[in-house]
């Protein structure tokens, strides 16, 4: 009779004393593990031994009740005698190297397209959901509190200056009100020396306003400017770009495992200036809303797209990017003109 | 070595990795497509199926390493950490507990870096024996928030000390079974590492500030335009520059010769130790060939870039046994919750082990 019979290593519980060693099975079907003196090393019924499940080429593992473990190369005789549930190898024989490997790379870089396309958005919007508001606050306190230390001094507005604003800003909450948002918005003023006519909001509902701006502009400009400041809190626009490079990165770090070293450094960045191509489409998203809320609010919608001109005009020929994440002015006083039409 | 090591049988032992690339690659994108189609579920069983494929080819003496955590305690150890991770952010909603909550997550992060060592420890083993960890929250606490802060306020000068110590807490913290991992090392050798990497900065700054200089004309003209933005831009870029140009090669340069240090002065049990010679110049050519290539196939070589890597770091580390390596007993390990290497899986933490 052709008894399959597995040479490799045993080890007995808990020592790390390796010995060659044979396993195989008795006429009466228990499985003996002997090493080569015919000394028994450890036995049991043939159902009560674990086969670890094949990975690449390294050695069958087969573990005995009491703990022994024996290795083996004998993939085949030692799947055999531990009877070994044929469906355990089937992961084995998916990874082994074969052409159909090149048709899992294909469907991984399309699954993984499709997960960036569309499942990156509906996580950031669910993170986005579960964000509570003092969270919220503590971002605008804390970004506020680190754009005062470097980049903003009081601003040197008069109070009627800043009246003037105010009374937009509240015509515009008041609008939003009406339409049923409740957004706890908040404006500040700031001098920022080299920013220019300049404007920017906070996850949390804080708007920034620089002076040199208030300065320039007129009220429906103003209006226009606010609207689409405010566009960028009710749509959550700035939490969402964070959410999305934040969840790419655990995406990529989840599925693909580790990446090394330097690369994971790279990844994290990259994701963060990636987000950024996404928030031109925002930013036109908040044209469109600024202009709709100045007009609901009784300014001339207008006022957005003449601040731009404005601005361009100021600027010369070479359009600067509004705060790096703006559309270059051209590209997007077109588009507010296609609104418009 | 000497006879009396050779009668002993103790001849040096070069750790060899003998996985292969092609063989990773199918583990790896096999793993990558059931995560996908699990929506990540399957990632957890994915992570154990990697580490074990590195720790069974990973041979010393003829015996291997392995790794018994299963992808059920990874996946429930995540699922715990991403619950807490949502009732923290609930739990902020109460007015009182707003300043309290960041404080308790400070305090428990060392416990959780212990749990992660235990855990990971507990799962590997060497020749059947388990390996284990008994450094406790005390010490974590020390070497990552204490002395990390002992360093910035003395001009980063007692950075050197401050990596003795985090090597301490983790190599002496360390056993294979019952016997102890000892790590002993005077100051003067992390000095030398912090001086040539140090130097090194230096020299990679001025080459930096050179190269800078040269395309200075750029800068000139954007400068004459008074276009502050692109400016703010250019600096963004510069700094990153600067980061993966400058800082990305010496904190390699560290870490690789306080491996070297870290090995050469640990012995195991009853007098066995070991031998690093990690090359530093080799070390980020390997690590930054490795980045290159990955990127540029879209992640599609990073499997042959972990092998080889892997086979790498096995070449240049030998154990130098002193007698027989047949005297390892360990008990058998209980098996404890995945709780902190999920957090440090998730969080990103840097258990900062030199393995």
């Amino acid at each position: 009779m052709d008894v399959p019979v597995a040479n490799g290593q045993a080890f007995l519980p808990g020592s790390s004393a390796a010995h060659p060693a044979r396993l195989m099975r008795t006429a009466s079907g228990r499985l003996l593990l002997a090493d080569e003196s015919g000394t028994v090393l450890s036995e049991c019924a043939g159902k009560e031994v674990t086969a670890e499940p094949r990975i690449g080429q390294a050695e069958s593992r087969v573990i005995f009740p009491d703990g022994a473990l024996f290795l083996t190369f004998d993939h085949a005789a030692a799947g055999t005698l531990a009877g070994r549930d044929p469906a355990a190898g089937l992961l084995h024989r998916l990874e082994t190297f074969h052409p159909r490997l090149a048709l899992f790379a294909l469907l991984c870089l399309g699954g993984g397209w499709l997960l960036w396309r569309h499942g990156l958005g509906a996580m950031a919007a669910a993170a986005v959901w579960l964000t509570p508001a003092p969270v919220l606050d503590a971002i605008d306190t804390g970004t506020l509190a680190s754009l005062d230390l470097k980049l903003t001094r009081p601003s040197g507005l008069s109070d009627d200056e800043k009246d003037r604003v105010q009374r937009i800003f509240r015509d515009l909450d008041g609008q939003l009100q009406q339409q049923g948002a409740d957004l706890r918005l908040k404006l500040e003023f700031r001098a920022m020396p080299g920013f220019g006519a300049n404007a920017f909001a906070m996850p949390g509902g804080t708007i920034v306003l620089t002076d040199a701006f208030v300065r320039m502009a007129d009220r429906d400009q103003i209006a226009g400017v606010i609207g689409h400041e405010i566009a960028h809190v009710e749509r959550n626009h700035g939490l969402t770009q964070f959410y999305r490079a934040g969840g790419a990165f655990l995406m990529i770090s989840m599925m693909a495992g580790d990446t090394g070293p330097v690369l994971e450094d790279l990844l994290l960045e990259g994701n963060l200036l990636l987000s950024l191509r996404h928030s031109r489409a925002h930013e036109l998203e908040a044209d469109a809303f600024g202009r709709a809320l100045a007009d609901d609010a009784g300014y001339d919608p207008d006022g957005l797209l003449r601040f731009f001109a404005a601005l361009q005009a100021e600027s010369g020929s070479e359009p600067p990017a509004w705060l790096s994440t703006h559309p270059a002015f051209d590209h997007w006083i077109k588009a507010l003109n296609s609104e418009t039409r | 070595m000497n006879i009396q090591q050779a009668e002993a049988g103790s001849a040096p032992q070069d750790f060899t990795f003998r996985g292969s690339a092609s063989e990773f690659f199918g583990i790896w994108i096999t793993n990558l497509l059931l995560s996908i189609v699990t929506l990540g579920i399957y990632s957890a069983w994915a992570k154990v199926r990697v580490k074990k494929y590195f720790y069974q080819n990973t041979y010393v003496a003829g015996r291997n390493f392995d790794y018994h955590a299963t992808g059920g305690q990874i996946f429930i150890g995540r699922l715990i950490v991403v619950a807490g991770l949502v009732a923290y952010s609930f739990l902020s909603l109460v007015p009182v507990m707003g300043p309290l909550l960041p404080l308790a997550l400070i305090a428990v992060i060392p416990w959780l870096i212990v749990r992660a060592l235990r855990f990971n420890a507990r799962m590997s083993s060497w020749s059947n024996v388990r390996f284990g960890f008994d450094g406790s929250a005390g010490q974590a606490f020390l070497v990552h928030y204490l002395l990390p802060v002992a360093t910035a306020l003395t001009f980063f000068l007692m950075w050197p000390f401050a990596t003795r110590a985090k090597q301490r807490f983790s190599a002496n913290g360390h056993r294979l079974g019952s016997s102890r991992f000892s790590f002993e090392s005077g100051i003067g050798p992390f000095y030398r590492a912090f001086a040539i990497a140090g130097l090194c900065m230096l020299c990679l700054m001025l080459a930096f500030s050179l190269a800078v200089r040269i395309s200075d004309l750029d800068i000139g003209a954007i400068l004459d335009a008074h276009i502050t933005d692109e400016l703010i831009a250019l600096y963004t870029v510069l700094i990153y520059a600067a980061i993966f140009a400058v800082f990305v090669p010496v904190g390699l340069i560290y870490s690789a010769l306080v491996r070297n240090v870290v090995f050469n002065n640990t012995t195991l049990g009853i007098g066995h130790r070991f031998q690093s010679s990690l090359h530093a110049g080799h070390y980020i050519w390997i690590i930054l060939s490795n980045m290159l290539v990955s990127l540029v196939t879209l992640g599609l070589m990073l499997p042959w870039a972990h092998v080889r890597m892997a086979r790498y770091m096995a070449s240049v580390t030998t154990l130098l046994p002193k007698g027989s390596l047949d005297g390892f007993q360990g008990e058998i390990e209980a098996g404890g919750s995945a709780i902190g290497d999920a957090y440090a899986d998730i969080e990103g933490i840097d258990l900062g082990i030199a393995v």
